[in-house]
Protein backbone atom coordinates (compact mmCIF):
# COMPACT_ATOMS: atom_id res chain seq x y z
CA UNK A 1 0.00 0.00 0.00
CA UNK A 2 1.31 3.45 -0.91
CA UNK A 3 1.16 5.92 1.97
CA UNK A 4 -0.70 9.14 1.10
CA UNK A 5 1.65 11.98 0.30
CA UNK A 6 2.12 14.18 3.31
CA UNK A 7 4.36 17.06 4.28
CA UNK A 8 7.13 16.30 6.72
CA UNK A 9 9.30 18.50 8.87
CA UNK A 10 12.63 17.15 10.10
CA UNK A 11 13.49 17.23 13.78
CA UNK A 12 16.21 19.76 13.04
CA UNK A 13 13.83 22.09 11.19
CA UNK A 14 11.20 21.72 13.94
CA UNK A 15 13.75 22.68 16.56
CA UNK A 16 14.66 25.82 14.58
CA UNK A 17 10.99 26.73 14.23
CA UNK A 18 10.72 26.52 18.03
CA UNK A 19 13.89 28.60 18.44
CA UNK A 20 12.45 31.19 16.12
CA UNK A 21 9.28 31.51 18.13
CA UNK A 22 11.19 31.10 21.44
CA UNK A 23 8.93 28.25 22.53
CA UNK A 24 10.17 25.45 24.75
CA UNK A 25 10.15 21.74 23.97
CA UNK A 26 6.63 20.47 24.69
CA UNK A 27 4.91 23.73 23.85
CA UNK A 28 3.17 23.52 20.47
CA UNK A 29 4.13 25.92 17.72
CA UNK A 30 1.97 26.54 14.67
CA UNK A 31 3.66 27.07 11.34
CA UNK A 32 1.88 28.02 8.14
CA UNK A 33 3.55 26.63 5.04
CA UNK A 34 2.27 28.07 1.77
CA UNK A 35 3.05 28.63 -1.87
CA UNK A 36 3.00 32.10 -3.45
CA UNK A 37 3.01 33.17 -7.05
CA UNK A 38 6.22 34.87 -8.23
CA UNK A 39 9.92 34.19 -8.02
CA UNK A 40 11.83 33.49 -11.22
CA UNK A 41 10.22 30.11 -11.78
CA UNK A 42 6.64 31.13 -11.02
CA UNK A 43 6.13 29.78 -7.49
CA UNK A 44 7.88 30.45 -4.18
CA UNK A 45 7.63 28.99 -0.68
CA UNK A 46 6.29 31.03 2.18
CA UNK A 47 6.69 30.31 5.92
CA UNK A 48 4.82 32.17 8.62
CA UNK A 49 3.83 31.71 12.25
CA UNK A 50 0.05 31.51 12.40
CA UNK A 51 -2.22 30.40 15.23
CA UNK A 52 -5.51 30.33 13.36
CA UNK A 53 -6.22 27.31 11.17
CA UNK A 54 -8.77 27.75 8.40
CA UNK A 55 -11.56 25.21 7.89
CA UNK A 56 -10.00 23.99 4.66
CA UNK A 57 -6.43 23.79 5.99
CA UNK A 58 -4.59 20.51 6.13
CA UNK A 59 -3.00 20.30 9.61
CA UNK A 60 -0.04 18.03 10.32
CA UNK A 61 1.55 17.58 13.76
CA UNK A 62 5.20 16.57 13.86
CA UNK A 63 8.08 17.00 16.35
CA UNK A 64 6.03 19.43 18.45
CA UNK A 65 5.21 21.63 15.46
CA UNK A 66 1.75 21.96 14.01
CA UNK A 67 1.98 22.63 10.25
CA UNK A 68 -0.98 24.30 8.55
CA UNK A 69 -1.24 24.21 4.77
CA UNK A 70 -4.04 25.73 2.73
CA UNK A 71 -5.80 23.44 0.25
CA UNK A 72 -4.37 24.98 -2.92
CA UNK A 73 -0.78 25.13 -1.63
CA UNK A 74 -1.07 21.50 -0.53
CA UNK A 75 -1.53 20.42 -4.15
CA UNK A 76 1.91 21.87 -4.94
CA UNK A 77 3.55 20.72 -1.70
CA UNK A 78 2.36 17.13 -1.19
CA UNK A 79 5.40 14.96 -0.45
CA UNK A 80 7.63 17.88 0.55
CA UNK A 81 10.18 17.61 3.35
CA UNK A 82 11.05 20.79 5.23
CA UNK A 83 14.59 20.66 6.58
CA UNK A 84 17.05 23.16 8.01
CA UNK A 85 20.52 23.80 6.65
CA UNK A 86 22.53 25.52 9.38
CA UNK A 87 26.00 26.97 9.81
CA UNK A 88 27.59 30.10 8.32
CA UNK A 89 27.06 28.82 4.79
CA UNK A 90 23.69 27.22 5.46
CA UNK A 91 20.61 28.11 3.53
CA UNK A 92 18.19 28.16 6.47
CA UNK A 93 14.89 26.36 5.89
CA UNK A 94 15.10 24.17 2.80
CA UNK A 95 12.21 22.56 0.90
CA UNK A 96 12.67 19.23 -0.87
CA UNK A 97 9.61 19.20 -3.07
CA UNK A 98 9.08 16.19 -5.38
CA UNK A 99 6.56 18.23 -7.44
CA UNK A 100 9.15 20.85 -8.45
CA UNK A 101 10.17 20.23 -12.05
CA UNK A 102 12.50 23.20 -12.28
CA UNK A 103 13.97 25.58 -9.73
CA UNK A 104 15.63 28.95 -10.22
CA UNK A 105 19.37 29.46 -9.71
CA UNK A 106 19.09 30.42 -6.05
CA UNK A 107 16.65 27.57 -5.34
CA UNK A 108 13.91 29.65 -3.72
CA UNK A 109 11.52 29.50 -6.64
CA UNK A 110 10.10 26.51 -8.48
CA UNK A 111 7.68 25.41 -11.17
CA UNK A 112 5.58 22.26 -11.42
CA UNK B 1 -19.19 36.83 -33.43
CA UNK B 2 -19.29 39.64 -30.85
CA UNK B 3 -20.61 43.08 -31.73
CA UNK B 4 -19.43 46.36 -30.24
CA UNK B 5 -22.00 48.30 -28.19
CA UNK B 6 -21.83 51.04 -30.82
CA UNK B 7 -22.06 48.75 -33.87
CA UNK B 8 -25.20 50.47 -35.17
CA UNK B 9 -23.64 53.89 -34.73
CA UNK B 10 -20.53 52.77 -36.63
CA UNK B 11 -22.73 51.29 -39.36
CA UNK B 12 -24.68 54.52 -39.75
CA UNK B 13 -21.32 56.35 -40.05
CA UNK B 14 -20.50 54.16 -43.07
CA UNK B 15 -18.35 51.48 -41.43
CA UNK B 16 -17.30 48.43 -43.41
CA UNK B 17 -16.85 45.68 -40.82
CA UNK B 18 -14.04 43.14 -40.55
CA UNK B 19 -13.55 40.17 -38.22
CA UNK B 20 -10.71 40.33 -35.71
CA UNK B 21 -10.65 37.35 -33.37
CA UNK B 22 -14.24 36.90 -32.10
CA UNK B 23 -15.14 40.51 -32.85
CA UNK B 24 -16.85 42.31 -35.69
CA UNK B 25 -15.07 45.66 -35.85
CA UNK B 26 -15.14 48.70 -38.16
CA UNK B 27 -12.37 48.08 -40.73
CA UNK B 28 -12.84 51.51 -42.27
CA UNK B 29 -15.44 54.24 -42.68
CA UNK B 30 -15.13 54.45 -46.47
CA UNK B 31 -11.76 56.16 -46.94
CA UNK B 32 -8.80 54.34 -45.34
CA UNK B 33 -6.31 56.82 -46.89
CA UNK B 34 -8.00 59.74 -45.17
CA UNK B 35 -8.21 57.75 -41.91
CA UNK B 36 -4.48 57.04 -42.15
CA UNK B 37 -3.79 60.77 -42.71
CA UNK B 38 -6.03 61.71 -39.74
CA UNK B 39 -4.06 59.46 -37.38
CA UNK B 40 -0.79 60.95 -38.64
CA UNK B 41 -1.80 64.65 -38.78
CA UNK B 42 -5.08 65.25 -36.96
CA UNK B 43 -7.05 63.32 -34.33
CA UNK B 44 -8.43 59.85 -34.99
CA UNK B 45 -11.02 58.11 -32.82
CA UNK B 46 -11.17 54.31 -32.73
CA UNK B 47 -13.49 51.97 -30.86
CA UNK B 48 -11.22 49.71 -28.77
CA UNK B 49 -14.00 48.19 -26.67
CA UNK B 50 -12.78 44.71 -27.63
CA UNK B 51 -9.66 45.16 -25.45
CA UNK B 52 -10.02 43.31 -22.12
CA UNK B 53 -10.88 45.29 -19.00
CA UNK B 54 -10.53 43.50 -15.68
CA UNK B 55 -11.38 45.12 -12.37
CA UNK B 56 -9.02 43.88 -9.66
CA UNK B 57 -9.85 44.33 -5.98
CA UNK B 58 -8.28 43.16 -2.73
CA UNK B 59 -5.47 44.37 -0.51
CA UNK B 60 -2.90 41.99 -2.05
CA UNK B 61 -3.65 42.80 -5.71
CA UNK B 62 -0.66 45.06 -6.46
CA UNK B 63 1.76 42.85 -4.55
CA UNK B 64 0.64 39.80 -6.56
CA UNK B 65 0.75 41.58 -9.93
CA UNK B 66 4.20 42.93 -9.05
CA UNK B 67 5.45 39.38 -8.35
CA UNK B 68 4.01 38.06 -11.61
CA UNK B 69 5.12 40.77 -14.07
CA UNK B 70 8.16 42.62 -15.37
CA UNK B 71 7.67 46.24 -14.30
CA UNK B 72 7.78 47.61 -10.74
CA UNK B 73 4.17 48.15 -9.76
CA UNK B 74 4.15 47.36 -6.02
CA UNK B 75 3.45 51.02 -5.29
CA UNK B 76 1.05 52.62 -7.76
CA UNK B 77 -0.63 55.79 -6.44
CA UNK B 78 -4.25 56.39 -7.46
CA UNK B 79 -4.33 58.26 -10.77
CA UNK B 80 -1.25 56.51 -12.19
CA UNK B 81 -0.62 53.34 -14.15
CA UNK B 82 2.09 51.22 -15.76
CA UNK B 83 2.59 48.80 -18.61
CA UNK B 84 3.99 45.43 -17.50
CA UNK B 85 4.47 42.01 -19.10
CA UNK B 86 3.23 38.66 -17.81
CA UNK B 87 5.78 35.98 -18.67
CA UNK B 88 6.05 32.23 -18.40
CA UNK B 89 8.85 30.93 -16.18
CA UNK B 90 10.83 30.51 -19.41
CA UNK B 91 10.59 34.25 -20.11
CA UNK B 92 8.03 33.90 -22.91
CA UNK B 93 5.21 36.41 -23.33
CA UNK B 94 1.72 35.68 -21.93
CA UNK B 95 0.47 39.25 -22.49
CA UNK B 96 1.48 42.89 -22.23
CA UNK B 97 -1.03 44.45 -19.82
CA UNK B 98 -1.58 47.93 -18.40
CA UNK B 99 -2.53 48.39 -14.75
CA UNK B 100 -4.25 51.56 -13.56
CA UNK B 101 -4.75 52.46 -9.89
CA UNK B 102 -7.97 54.18 -8.96
CA UNK B 103 -9.17 55.29 -5.50
CA UNK B 104 -11.43 52.23 -5.31
CA UNK B 105 -9.25 49.52 -6.87
CA UNK B 106 -7.29 48.58 -9.96
CA UNK B 107 -8.20 48.20 -13.60
CA UNK B 108 -6.15 46.03 -15.92
CA UNK B 109 -6.33 46.39 -19.70
CA UNK B 110 -5.41 43.19 -21.54
CA UNK B 111 -4.98 42.44 -25.22
CA UNK B 112 -8.28 41.75 -27.02
CA UNK B 113 -7.89 38.01 -27.51
CA UNK B 114 -6.13 37.44 -24.19
CA UNK B 115 -8.83 38.31 -21.64
CA UNK B 116 -9.58 34.78 -20.43
CA UNK B 117 -6.04 33.47 -20.70
CA UNK B 118 -4.59 36.42 -18.78
CA UNK B 119 -7.26 36.27 -16.04
CA UNK B 120 -6.76 32.52 -15.64
CA UNK B 121 -2.99 32.98 -15.50
CA UNK B 122 -3.31 35.45 -12.61
CA UNK B 123 -5.95 33.39 -10.81
CA UNK B 124 -3.68 30.34 -10.94
CA UNK B 125 -1.26 32.21 -8.67
CA UNK B 126 -3.78 33.38 -6.06
CA UNK B 127 -3.23 31.25 -2.95
CA UNK B 128 -3.86 32.96 0.39
CA UNK B 129 -3.94 36.44 -1.10
CA UNK B 130 -6.99 38.65 -1.09
CA UNK B 131 -7.37 39.34 -4.80
CA UNK B 132 -10.62 39.34 -6.79
CA UNK B 133 -10.78 39.65 -10.57
CA UNK B 134 -13.93 40.75 -12.36
CA UNK B 135 -14.19 40.90 -16.15
CA UNK B 136 -15.90 44.21 -16.95
CA UNK B 137 -15.19 44.13 -20.69
CA UNK B 138 -18.81 43.79 -21.79
CA UNK B 139 -20.24 46.19 -19.22
CA UNK B 140 -17.88 49.00 -20.23
CA UNK B 141 -16.63 50.63 -23.42
CA UNK B 142 -13.18 51.85 -24.43
CA UNK B 143 -12.15 54.32 -27.14
CA UNK B 144 -8.75 55.60 -28.20
CA UNK B 145 -8.06 59.10 -29.43
CA UNK B 146 -4.74 59.36 -31.22
CA UNK B 147 -2.85 61.98 -33.19
CA UNK B 148 -0.66 65.03 -32.64
CA UNK B 149 -3.60 67.35 -31.91
CA UNK B 150 -5.52 65.04 -29.60
CA UNK B 151 -4.62 67.04 -26.47
CA UNK B 152 -6.28 70.18 -27.89
CA UNK B 153 -9.42 68.23 -28.67
CA UNK B 154 -9.52 66.71 -25.17
CA UNK B 155 -9.15 70.14 -23.56
CA UNK B 156 -12.01 71.52 -25.65
CA UNK B 157 -14.34 68.54 -25.28
CA UNK B 158 -14.01 68.21 -21.52
CA UNK B 159 -13.33 71.82 -20.60
CA UNK B 160 -9.93 70.95 -19.17
CA UNK B 161 -7.30 73.61 -18.61
CA UNK B 162 -4.63 71.18 -19.72
CA UNK B 163 -4.60 67.63 -21.07
CA UNK B 164 -0.84 67.36 -20.43
CA UNK B 165 -1.09 64.14 -18.48
CA UNK B 166 2.02 62.03 -17.87
CA UNK B 167 2.08 58.67 -19.63
CA UNK B 168 -0.54 56.37 -18.00
CA UNK B 169 -1.83 59.18 -15.77
CA UNK B 170 -5.63 59.20 -15.66
CA UNK B 171 -8.44 61.48 -14.59
CA UNK B 172 -12.11 61.00 -13.74
CA UNK B 173 -14.36 62.95 -16.08
CA UNK B 174 -18.06 63.61 -16.10
CA UNK B 175 -20.01 63.30 -19.34
CA UNK B 176 -23.59 64.49 -18.89
CA UNK B 177 -23.32 63.65 -15.20
CA UNK B 178 -21.98 60.10 -15.72
CA UNK B 179 -18.39 59.11 -14.92
CA UNK B 180 -15.76 58.28 -17.54
CA UNK B 181 -11.97 57.95 -17.27
CA UNK B 182 -9.38 59.50 -19.54
CA UNK B 183 -5.96 57.85 -19.59
CA UNK B 184 -2.85 59.05 -21.45
CA UNK B 185 -1.80 55.88 -23.26
CA UNK B 186 0.14 56.90 -26.43
CA UNK B 187 -0.82 53.54 -28.01
CA UNK B 188 0.96 54.24 -31.28
CA UNK B 189 4.05 55.74 -29.66
CA UNK B 190 2.74 59.28 -30.32
CA UNK B 191 0.29 61.38 -28.29
CA UNK B 192 -2.92 59.48 -27.53
CA UNK B 193 -5.59 58.95 -24.90
CA UNK B 194 -7.95 56.14 -23.99
CA UNK B 195 -11.42 56.59 -22.54
CA UNK B 196 -13.19 54.00 -20.40
CA UNK B 197 -16.84 54.33 -19.41
CA UNK B 198 -19.94 52.29 -18.58
CA UNK B 199 -21.30 50.83 -21.82
CA UNK B 200 -24.54 52.78 -21.32
CA UNK B 201 -22.45 55.94 -21.51
CA UNK B 202 -20.35 54.96 -24.54
CA UNK B 203 -22.51 56.65 -27.14
CA UNK B 204 -22.44 59.99 -25.27
CA UNK B 205 -18.63 59.95 -25.02
CA UNK B 206 -18.19 58.95 -28.69
CA UNK B 207 -20.58 61.67 -29.89
CA UNK B 208 -18.95 64.29 -27.66
CA UNK B 209 -15.51 63.54 -29.11
CA UNK B 210 -16.81 63.52 -32.71
CA UNK B 211 -18.69 66.79 -32.15
CA UNK B 212 -15.37 68.39 -31.16
CA UNK B 213 -13.61 67.26 -34.33
CA UNK B 214 -12.42 63.68 -33.72
CA UNK B 215 -12.64 61.62 -36.91
CA UNK B 216 -13.66 57.96 -36.61
CA UNK B 217 -10.92 55.69 -37.94
CA UNK B 218 -11.17 51.99 -38.66
CA UNK B 219 -8.94 49.16 -37.54
CA UNK B 220 -7.29 48.87 -40.98
CA UNK B 221 -5.69 52.34 -40.95
CA UNK B 222 -4.87 51.99 -37.24
CA UNK B 223 -3.13 48.67 -37.90
CA UNK B 224 -1.02 50.20 -40.68
CA UNK B 225 0.22 52.98 -38.37
CA UNK B 226 0.83 50.39 -35.64
CA UNK B 227 3.01 48.35 -37.97
CA UNK B 228 4.90 51.41 -39.22
CA UNK B 229 5.49 52.42 -35.58
CA UNK B 230 6.83 48.96 -34.67
CA UNK B 231 4.15 48.46 -31.99
CA UNK B 232 3.44 44.87 -30.96
CA UNK B 233 0.04 43.20 -31.18
CA UNK B 234 -1.26 40.13 -29.38
CA UNK B 235 -1.13 36.94 -31.44
CA UNK B 236 1.29 38.60 -33.88
CA UNK B 237 4.34 39.82 -31.95
CA UNK B 238 3.03 39.13 -28.43
CA UNK B 239 3.21 35.33 -28.35
CA UNK B 240 4.82 32.56 -26.33
CA UNK B 241 7.25 32.14 -29.22
CA UNK B 242 9.26 35.17 -28.14
CA UNK B 243 10.78 36.91 -25.13
CA UNK B 244 10.36 40.66 -24.47
CA UNK B 245 13.81 41.65 -25.79
CA UNK B 246 13.06 40.18 -29.20
CA UNK B 247 10.02 42.40 -29.79
CA UNK B 248 11.35 45.71 -28.44
CA UNK B 249 9.55 45.61 -25.10
CA UNK B 250 12.69 46.66 -23.19
CA UNK B 251 10.92 49.66 -21.66
CA UNK B 252 8.51 47.38 -19.78
CA UNK B 253 11.33 45.57 -17.95
CA UNK B 254 12.42 46.96 -14.58
CA UNK B 255 16.06 46.31 -13.75
CA UNK B 256 16.14 46.15 -9.97
CA UNK B 257 12.62 45.42 -8.77
CA UNK B 258 13.52 41.94 -7.48
CA UNK B 259 12.10 38.56 -8.49
CA UNK B 260 9.21 38.11 -10.88
CA UNK B 261 8.15 35.13 -12.94
CA UNK B 262 10.55 34.72 -15.85
CA UNK B 263 13.13 37.17 -14.44
CA UNK B 264 16.07 34.77 -14.29
CA UNK B 265 15.75 33.84 -17.97
CA UNK B 266 15.04 37.40 -19.10
CA UNK B 267 18.05 38.91 -17.34
CA UNK B 268 20.35 36.05 -18.31
CA UNK B 269 19.43 36.54 -21.98
CA UNK B 270 20.41 40.17 -21.71
CA UNK B 271 23.50 39.83 -19.49
CA UNK B 272 25.02 37.01 -21.53
CA UNK B 273 24.14 38.71 -24.81
CA UNK B 274 21.91 35.79 -25.83
CA UNK B 275 19.09 37.71 -27.50
CA UNK B 276 19.34 36.21 -30.97
CA UNK B 277 16.26 37.66 -32.71
CA UNK B 278 14.83 41.12 -33.18
CA UNK B 279 11.71 42.77 -34.53
CA UNK B 280 12.29 44.38 -37.94
CA UNK B 281 10.10 46.24 -40.40
CA UNK B 282 9.52 44.70 -43.81
CA UNK B 283 8.34 45.72 -47.25
CA UNK B 284 7.36 43.41 -50.03
CA UNK B 285 6.16 43.55 -53.61
CA UNK B 286 4.59 40.10 -53.51
CA UNK B 287 0.92 39.69 -52.60
CA UNK B 288 1.49 35.96 -51.92
CA UNK B 289 3.22 36.55 -48.63
CA UNK B 290 1.18 35.70 -45.54
CA UNK B 291 1.52 36.33 -41.82
CA UNK B 292 3.43 33.43 -40.28
CA UNK B 293 5.52 32.84 -43.43
CA UNK B 294 9.03 31.58 -42.67
CA UNK B 295 11.90 33.80 -43.74
CA UNK B 296 15.02 32.19 -45.18
CA UNK B 297 18.45 33.38 -46.20
CA UNK B 298 20.43 31.05 -48.50
CA UNK B 299 17.99 28.27 -47.60
CA UNK B 300 18.45 28.67 -43.84
CA UNK B 301 15.44 29.68 -41.73
CA UNK B 302 16.18 33.01 -40.02
CA UNK B 303 12.76 34.25 -38.83
CA UNK B 304 9.10 34.73 -39.66
CA UNK B 305 6.59 37.38 -40.75
CA UNK B 306 4.49 38.49 -37.75
CA UNK B 307 2.26 41.27 -39.18
CA UNK B 308 1.29 42.38 -42.69
CA UNK B 309 -0.82 45.17 -44.16
CA UNK B 310 -1.01 47.61 -47.07
CA UNK B 311 -0.43 51.33 -46.60
CA UNK B 312 -3.63 52.83 -48.06
CA UNK B 313 -1.84 55.96 -49.32
CA UNK B 314 1.24 54.44 -51.00
CA UNK B 315 -0.28 50.97 -51.59
CA UNK B 316 3.05 49.63 -50.31
CA UNK B 317 2.87 46.19 -48.64
CA UNK B 318 4.41 46.62 -45.21
CA UNK B 319 4.83 44.47 -42.16
CA UNK B 320 6.84 43.33 -39.18
CA UNK B 321 9.02 40.25 -38.85
CA UNK B 322 11.11 38.60 -36.15
CA UNK B 323 14.54 37.85 -37.58
CA UNK B 324 17.86 36.42 -36.36
CA UNK B 325 20.22 39.29 -35.50
CA UNK B 326 22.89 38.07 -37.96
CA UNK B 327 20.46 38.90 -40.77
CA UNK B 328 19.40 42.38 -39.70
CA UNK B 329 20.65 45.19 -41.89
CA UNK B 330 19.04 47.96 -43.89
CA UNK B 331 17.37 46.69 -47.08
CA UNK B 332 18.33 43.07 -46.52
CA UNK B 333 16.39 40.73 -48.85
CA UNK B 334 14.99 37.47 -47.41
CA UNK B 335 12.90 34.74 -49.04
CA UNK B 336 9.43 34.03 -47.61
CA UNK B 337 8.28 30.38 -47.59
CA UNK B 338 5.01 28.75 -46.53
CA UNK B 339 4.82 25.75 -44.19
CA UNK B 340 5.30 23.40 -47.19
CA UNK B 341 8.49 25.29 -48.05
CA UNK B 342 6.97 26.78 -51.21
CA UNK B 343 8.58 30.14 -52.05
CA UNK B 344 6.05 32.96 -51.63
CA UNK B 345 8.26 35.89 -52.62
CA UNK B 346 10.90 38.26 -51.35
CA UNK B 347 10.73 40.68 -48.42
CA UNK B 348 13.07 43.58 -47.73
CA UNK B 349 13.86 43.95 -44.04
CA UNK B 350 15.18 46.96 -42.11
CA UNK B 351 15.93 47.62 -38.44
CA UNK B 352 13.35 49.51 -36.37
CA UNK B 353 14.32 52.96 -35.16
CA UNK B 354 16.07 53.13 -31.81
CA UNK B 355 13.56 55.58 -30.26
CA UNK B 356 11.01 52.81 -29.80
CA UNK B 357 13.25 51.13 -27.25
CA UNK B 358 13.19 53.93 -24.69
CA UNK B 359 10.56 54.54 -22.04
CA UNK B 360 8.87 57.82 -22.92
Amino acid sequence: MVAPLSINITENAASHVRDFTRKMEGEEVSLRVAVKGGGCSGLTYDLAVDDVARDTDKVIEQHGVSIMIDKKSYIFLAGTVLDYSGGLNGKGFVFSNPNAKTTCGCGTSFSV
Amino acid sequence: MKNLHLSELHESAGAAFISIGDWKLPGNYGDPSEEYRVIKDETGLIDHSHFGRIRIDGKDALDLLNRLSTYKIDILPAGTGEGTILLTNKGRIIDLVHIFAKEDGLMMITSPEAIEQTSEWIELYIFLEEVILEDITTSTGMFTLTGPKSNLLVEKAFNLESAQLALYEHLALSVKGAPASIIRTDPLGELGYSFVMESSQAQEVWKLLVSHGASPVGHEAYNVVRIESGITRYGHELTERVNPWEVNLNKYIHWDKGCYTGQEVVLRLYNYNKVRRQLVSIETLSDNIIEGAQLKSDGVEVGWVSSLSINPVTQQRIGLAIVHIDHIETNKALQAHDSNDIVLGEVITSPIQEKLLSRS
